[in-house]
């Protein structure tokens, strides 16, 4: 547990958590792509963020540890040094150790992880070779044509020409800041010549400057065209331009507030000096330092405005999200009451309707919106399964690629957050026991020898769907019955389906693995990835083809909170039907109904056959003897096939918050949550799926 | 401020408002003024420095401490090197 309830500890807290997951996407980003700088940049900017507020808030062991962490990846981010596989590796590791040591810091264990010293070990072996490296290029450097002010003066006439002299001492200075990890930041002042009618001068920012670090050298361009004493106005000043190293460990941000108050922009430059370039030039002759320095000046200057970018949003507790979500649910309420009060309904008066219509539109505008701020896309948490299949695929020995696909598409936040762990665990079982043991076999069957392995999400009807495809060897149906007999989990002489022997793997305890491996075999099952899905009104389906690969398809609803639903009536009791499922509510003619022998009536849906239920009979709220042709049949859309469903009367259409169900009604599958009508009145909301399992497992039910 | 001995020694804490007194003395004794000397402390405005470069630019031979020395480190803004531009 957090040891403080302090809430800015309670903000780095959430800060760091974001910005390690984002670290986690950006390595198996660089892992695919590790020539590209602006990756290896992206995650130096997280690990620094990382460090500043780690270290500001006492998680001493995590701030060690990504102190030379970033000194590492800051080597990397010269274009000149590549990264290699192993050094890859090491990354990765130390992004484990940052998890763990942080995960520790914030629970309060005063422990340090098992590979917290090995790694920094590696870490710091790696910087001392590179750090004694740097020492013995400082002296070449004097060769090199590094100053950056060197073009911007003429000998002068009244000052000694020492520039050349100082160069080595600036190549020094900087070198050495190589190696202490601190930044050298390039401020350059060019004031208008009205500073000190304007009240300040360059002296003022010398002073600030001292709170954030220190300035190590400055050069001082005073204008050629000084007048002499005769003519001298001290409220001019001759002084064109100041330019000044700073060594801080402040952040760009925090240096461009020294200028806060400065109204004109143009005013000051400030660049981050790549200290490390000052190593390399010698194999960049044709371009002079000057350019690289303005480069990077660039880049930083996209990436401060990134940051700023980043900036505009604003962290908001969920707990306040869910706060206003319950308020717009009963604003939501409110307006059902005023749509249909017979009173009001009654007054006809034209004005009172415009209103009532404003005020209609408003709410759904506002309930829509609040809906969207708790939609997320799904991306996060497959780049995280890049992680997962990417250290699955190096233990197994296996070369898979994860693809991902609809990693855009959005789902409920809190949804999100419990679908990590069943994508985990299947995304392991996929690559572990998917995917053929080795690439000779694969080979052998006509395939790649790469494997594959397909993460997609996308929406249908009123649903979310994950798919998580092999293309490995599919489960063969046999061994998984037979497994299921030895573990008494099927019965020998019972004649399954394929699909019923294919459910068996979601069964507690089962395991058709040889050997418990370190990857998937970790004594968790199927049984709980259906139970977190399940616990999201989520199911799981499973699908295989043996030689070709196995599918494990996630149905999830699209949101917890809010549906667009018809209100059905059924007898006295009202019922909403999500309106993403219906196809169409409609009236069938005697000619359009069949029946079979114990297998209850069908529809000639538009020359499809559709199964019917009778609602009122499946609830128990009749005995079902009231004919199709007397009633409302609303088409069903479904996975696994339309059906229709007949209710007395459609009422209308409306937006209703679900409101959780007591323990005892929750068990009900065909029930998934009860609304307050505007009435006052309390409808049910039927589970089209629940509904469409009684129908799959009744199929033979006389009920039909 | 203080003239002794041809040597103009000068207060750096000076604002701009005194840095106008120092013009209107350099304009009466510049040819009495050998060097100017810099005492110890903080510059308070940048204003100095460009009134000793006019400074050096009315009398070249003026010796004065800020730019002829080898070490110009100055108290609260460290190393600077001069550079005149066009």
């Amino acid at each position: 547990m957090i040891k403080t309830k302090d809430r800015v500890i309670q903000i780095f807290i959430e800060e760091s958590i974001e910005v390690i997951e984002h670290l986690e996407t950006e390595l198996i980003t660089l892992e695919e792509s590790p020539w590209d700088k602006s990756i290896i940049n992206e995650i130096f900017r997280g690990v620094h963020t990382l460090k500043g507020n780690a270290n500001s808030f006492g998680f001493t062991k995590l701030g060690g540890f990504v102190h030379y962490f970033e000194d590492l990846l800051d080597h990397y981010r010269d274009p000149k040094n590549q990264l290699c596989d192993e050094i890859i590796q090491l990354i990765f590791d130390a992004y484990d150790v940052i998890q763990e040591v942080f995960e520790n810091e914030k629970e309060g264990i005063d422990e340090y992880p098992v590979n917290y010293d090995p790694v920094l070990n590696q870490i710091k072996q790696f910087l001392n070779v590179k750090t004694s490296q740097i020492q013995s290029t400082v002296e070449p450097l004097g060769q090199e044509e590094v100053l950056v002010e060197k073009h911007h003066y003429h000998h002068d006439k009244f000052f000694p020409n020492e520039v050349d002299s100082i160069e080595q001492e600036l190549k020094e200075l900087i070198a050495k800041q190589a190696t202490n990890g601190k930044k050298i930041y390039n401020v350059v002042m060019e004031f208008d010549s009205d500073i000190y009618i304007r009240g300040y001068n360059h002296t003022l920012f010398y002073k600030l400057f001292e709170s954030i670090g220190e300035v190590v050298k400055s050069f001082w361009y005073l204008d050629e065209n000084i007048p002499e004493i005769e003519e001298y106005d001290t409220n001019v000043s001759y002084i064109k331009k100041v330019s000044l190293y700073l060594v801080s460990d402040a952040s760009m941000l925090e240096v461009e507030d020294i200028f806060e108050f400065i109204a004109e922009d143009n005013e000051v430059g400030i660049s981050l000096v790549d200290s490390t370039l000052f190593k390399q030039s010698q194999d960049q002759n044709n371009v002079t330092n000057n350019d690289i320095v303005v480069e990077n000046s660039e880049k930083e200057h996209e990436n401060q405005t990134k940051t700023v970018a980043q900036a505009k949003s604003i962290r908001i507790e969920s707990s306040k999200l869910d706060e206003l979500f319950d308020s717009i649910g009963e604003l939501v309420i409110a307006q059902s009451f005023i749509d249909q009060n017979e009173q009001i309904r009654g007054l006809n008066n034209l004005e009172i309707n415009q209103y009532l219509s404003m005020l209609n539109k408003t709410t759904r505008l506002i309930q829509k919106k609040v809906m969207n701020l708790r939609m997320v896309p799904i991306r996060d948490t497959f780049f995280k399964m890049k992680r997962v299949a990417r250290d699955v695929s190096k233990k197994t020995g296996k070369e898979v690629e994860l693809v991902l696909s609809g990693e855009e598409t959005e789902i409920d936040k809190t949804m999100v957050d419990s679908l990590s762990e069943p994508l985990i665990h299947l995304i392991r079982n996929s690559i572990d026991h998917g995917i053929e043991k080795s690439e000779e076999d694969r080979i052998a069957a006509g395939k790649d020898p790469k494997g594959t392995v397909n993460l997609s999400a996308m929406h249908k009807g009123s649903n979310f769907i994950i798919e998580i495809r092999d293309d490995g060897r599919g489960i063969d149906p046999e061994v998984i019955l037979n497994k299921a007999i030895e573990k008494g989990i099927a019965l020998r002489d019972e004649d399954y389906s394929k699909e019923e022997i294919l459910n068996f793997l979601f069964a507690p305890g089962f395991s058709t693995a040889a050997q418990i491996t370190d990857v998937s075999g970790r004594g968790v099952g199927l049984d709980v990835v259906k139970q977190s899905i399940e616990g999201i009104k989520g199911k799981i389906q499973i699908e295989s083809v043996i030689g070709e690969g196995t599918l494990f398809k996630i149905i999830l609803p699209l949101t917890l909170a809010i549906i667009d639903g018809l209100s059905v009536r059924v007898e006295d009791e009202i019922f909403i039907v999500p309106t993403l499922s219906v196809v169409e509510s409609f009236r069938a003619h005697s000619g359009e109904i069949q029946t079979a022998k114990n297998k209850g009536e069908f529809i000639n849906f538009r020359g499809d056959i559709l199964p019917v239920i009778k609602l009122g009979k499946l609830l128990g709220i009749d005995d079902g003897n009231i004919s199709l042709e007397e009633t409302t049949l609303i088409c069903i859309e479904h996975e696994r096939g339309r059906y229709v469903l007949q209710v007395n009367e459609l009422l209308g259409r409306q937006q209703v918050v679900i409101k959780s169900l007591s323990k005892r009604l929750a068990q009900v599958k065909e029930i998934s949550g009860a609304a307050i009508m505007g009435s006052g009145d309390i409808a049910l909301i039927l589970n089209t799926e629940g509904i469409r399992d009684w129908l799959d497992s009744e199929s033979s039910n006389t009920l039909l | 401020m203080k003239l002794e001995n041809k040597v103009l020694h000068i207060n750096p804490s000076m604002d701009q408002e005194q840095l106008q007194l120092l013009i209107d003395e350099l304009k009466k004794h510049i040819e009495g003024i050998d060097e100017v000397v810099i005492e110890e402390g903080s510059i308070a405005t940048s204003g100095l420095f460009s009134l000793l470069a006019s400074l050096k630019k009315t009398k070249s031979d003026i010796k004065i401490s800020y730019f002829d020395n080898k070490n110009k480190n100055f108290a609260g803004i460290g190393n600077i090197t001069f550079v005149v531009q066009g």
